[in-house]
């Protein structure tokens, strides 16, 4: 249940935002979950009003997107987005492959109330 | 009614784009926790697993076998005790316990407090216990220099397919409790085709703390690594 820890940075941080940009609230957002990020969207989901009592995002609505997984063979440059397992390029054989996309845990944007 | 109704009217809102990280801060305390170290020349290690995965016992025969040659110190982190570190004690290395109380993961300012206390000068390893968690320690960078996740035998072979948010993070994989395969319905191929499908580059190790197997491996890597 960490999604809790990560609703609290995130509060944090709209907070922050809310003061900074001279806003009265923040009325919703939108965020960027990867796939493999570890975080699950429903235990976010659970976590976010509960985190946001008391603070200038209470009662916000919010979007999460979730980000499917993209990996990218460092050796041949073949691009492809595995469903469960990543493995060896399919195209060259190579073991050594980067996560380009899937791991996100992004604010993506806020609509303040001004 | 009509007081809400007019603030309704005057309110505007602006759209900002902001696209920073959620664990943002925990990231810069992270970088900082790094710097701190690569600037004392320590190789610090955050150790993930399930509970029971063998962790405390992998770093007693590890730290038994590195005293006198290396340097080491230990965070350990539980919700609760503190009888990992009591474990520890008494083997060469400094030892600290973080009890996270209800928080399932260490994260970066946590471990950030505690370096000036564990880490004294000539410190050349740092062993980071995170709290026994397959899921929920993999999101928090702690500023080490690598993760290393355990696998016990008793664990099943499909584990990482099932956590690739901890086993596409963990550059070294130690599979434990290898004295126990012959008791088990354990197959050691099926259970590093399931790794290799996450993370193909993981270096693996095959150990058993109990009987000493695959700890020469294990130890040669550790010196190799902090050389």
């Amino acid at each position: 249940m960490h999604e809790l820890s990560i609703a609290q940075s995130l509060v944090e941080e709209l907070d922050a935002i809310t003061i900074r940009e001279g806003a009265l609230r923040v009325n919703s957002f939108r965020l960027d979950i990867g796939a493999i990020s570890g975080v699950e969207q429903h235990a976010l989901e659970m976590a976010l009003p509960f985190a946001a009592e008391g603070s200038n995002a209470e009662g916000a609505t919010f979007d999460i997107n979730i980000v499917v997984t993209r990996v990218k063979c460092k050796g041949c440059g073949n691009s492809w987005e595995p469903e469960t397992f990543i493995g060896r390029c399919r195209s060259c054989d190579s073991n050594d492959i980067a996560i380009v996309a899937g791991r996100e845990m992004v604010l993506v944007s806020v609509e303040l109330e001004t | 009614m009509c007081e809400g109704g007019a603030r309704k009217e005057e309110a505007q809102t602006r759209l900002v784009t902001v696209k920073s990280k959620i664990l943002g801060k925990n990231d810069e305390i992270a970088e900082c926790n790094r710097n701190w170290l690569k600037e004392r020349g320590v190789l610090a290690m955050n150790l993930i697993s399930s509970p029971g995965s063998g962790k405390t016992m992998l770093l007693e025969r590890t730290l038994e076998a590195l005293d006198g040659k290396l340097k080491c110190a230990v965070i350990a982190g539980d919700q609760r005790t503190d009888n990992d570190a009591k474990r520890l004690e008494g083997k060469g290395a400094a030892v600290v316990q973080i009890e996270t109380v209800s928080s399932c993961h260490l994260d970066a300012s946590q471990v950030h407090d505690m370096l000036p206390e564990v880490v004294t000068e000539g410190t050349k390893l740092l062993f980071i216990e995170n709290v026994g968690n397959l899921v929920c320690p993999s999101s928090f960078d702690l500023g080490e220099s690598f993760k290393v996740a355990l696998l016990s035998t008793t664990e099943g072979e499909d584990k990482p397919a099932k956590y690739p948010s901890l086993f596409s993070r963990a550059s070294v994989v130690l599979l434990t409790k290898m004295d126990l395969v012959e008791h088990l319905d354990w197959d050691l191929d099926a259970c590093l085709a399931s790794l290799r499908s996450i993370r193909p580059d993981a270096s693996v190790f095959q150990v058993s703390a109990r009987t000493g197997q695959g700890m020469e491996s294990w130890l040669d890597f550790l010196l190799e690594q902090s050389a």
